[in-house]
């Protein structure tokens, strides 16, 4: 693949910063491992892509988030025609093929942090969005920036999220 | 689970690093065309080019004096031409996103070679092309040049010829498509275990 060495050497820089991003946005919108790594994929070449066209209008961080969010959106529209969108969620514990296990991580750590990730998938689109941003400690200030919403909205549709969220955690057991 | 213990758990998440290996992601991706698509690009340009001027020059010496019969012949170069400029962007859609991570460029390749083993799309636009052409041999060049006879003559042969060429293009397809079909598993077993 043909890239200018700086463009390469800031993908690079930028994605060893903010790499977690992208892996939890990945995780966040794509239930498969597999369809997880193809994300994640995506998320470095779109940001790869649209790295020329940065204008430093922002911070890096605000963008990575930007780029991310909406190819993780793009894919997931174009998932819903596909087929395989009906298997079933994965088992309570799918990492992303090929990865290694957490150091220090127990067996129900993980599942417990899939269970996390199965009700933040579950909520509506624009919800999860924004409590995918909060949980990442975003104010309502940078999430409004982000969504194009008003500070207002935001903050509405997060207490909606976190009150579902707990709704949906409510059951699973006190394990950490 | 309270909201503390989920934040708690978000915030002592770690990043896998085999997960965000950008080396991994980048070699995935299919970096240039490979040989037989950049031939089979040459291919169909040349094919379109010289269509067009077939079809131009036929449009302009038809001019004065049109018989129907010539109709034919031209209807052909004109569908030739369309089936040409289908496939073309058919395989552009595939193809022709080069950045494309290699197992979507897979997937797709092997929705089409699939579509393709059930579908007659493109095998009926290929014999109406041949059957244009026929016709417009048959009932105009050919008896006109030839004689009525070597005509009729000519009608029979044609019709054989593409009787057996509809044939062995299937059988050919068939083991083609086995053979893409291998390759393709090959290709994406290899991926699954980098």
């Amino acid at each position: 693949m043909r890239s200018d060495p700086e463009i390469e050497r800031r993908l690079r820089a930028w994605w060893e910063e903010h790499r977690g991003v992208c892996y939890r946005l990945s995780r966040a919108y794509a239930p498969q491992a597999d369809d997880q790594a193809d994300l994640l994929q995506d998320m470095a070449v779109q940001l790869w892509r649209s790295l020329p066209g940065f204008k430093e209008q922002c911070r890096p961080v605000t963008w990575v988030y930007r780029v991310c969010l909406n190819t993780a959106l793009g894919w997931q529209r174009g998932e819903r025609v596909r087929q395989n969108l009906l298997a079933p969620e994965p088992g309570p514990v799918d990492r992303i093929a090929g990865t290694e296990p957490r150091p220090g991580w127990t067996q129900e750590k993980e599942e417990l942090l899939e269970r996390l990730y199965v009700a933040i998938r579950a909520q509506p689109p624009e919800q999860r969005t924004i409590l995918l941003l909060s949980l990442d400690g975003l104010g309502y200030r940078e999430i409004a920036e982000l969504t194009g919403l008003t500070e207002n909205h935001v903050g509405v549709t997060l207490t909606r999220a976190r009150q579902k969220l707990a709704e949906q955690l409510k059951e699973v057991r006190d394990e950490l | 689970m309270n909201s503390e213990q989920w934040e708690k758990l978000w915030r002592e998440q770690t990043v896998p690093p085999s997960a965000v290996n950008l080396d991994r992601f980048m070699e995935q991706l299919a970096p240039e065309p490979e040989q037989w698509e950049r031939d089979l690009d040459d291919n169909e340009k040349l094919r379109v080019k010289l269509l067009l001027f077939v079809v131009l020059s036929q449009s302009l010496g038809f001019i004065d004096g049109f018989a129907w019969k010539d109709w034919f012949f031209l209807l052909s170069q004109l569908a030739l031409l369309a089936w040409t400029m289908a496939n073309r962007i058919q395989r552009r859609r595939i193809f022709g996103d080069y950045g494309l991570p290699m197992r979507q460029r897979l997937e797709r390749m092997e929705q089409l070679l699939r579509r393709r083993a059930t579908g007659a799309g493109e095998g009926i636009a290929g014999l109406l092309c041949m059957g244009l052409l026929g016709m417009a041999l048959w009932l105009g060049f050919v008896p006109r040049v030839l004689g009525p006879g070597a005509g009729l003559i000519f009608g029979v042969i044609y019709l054989g010829f593409m009787i057996w060429i509809c044939l062995w293009q299937r059988r050919l397809d068939r083991s083609r498509l086995e053979e893409m079909l291998a390759k393709l598993e090959r290709a994406k077993g290899q991926l699954g275990g980098s």
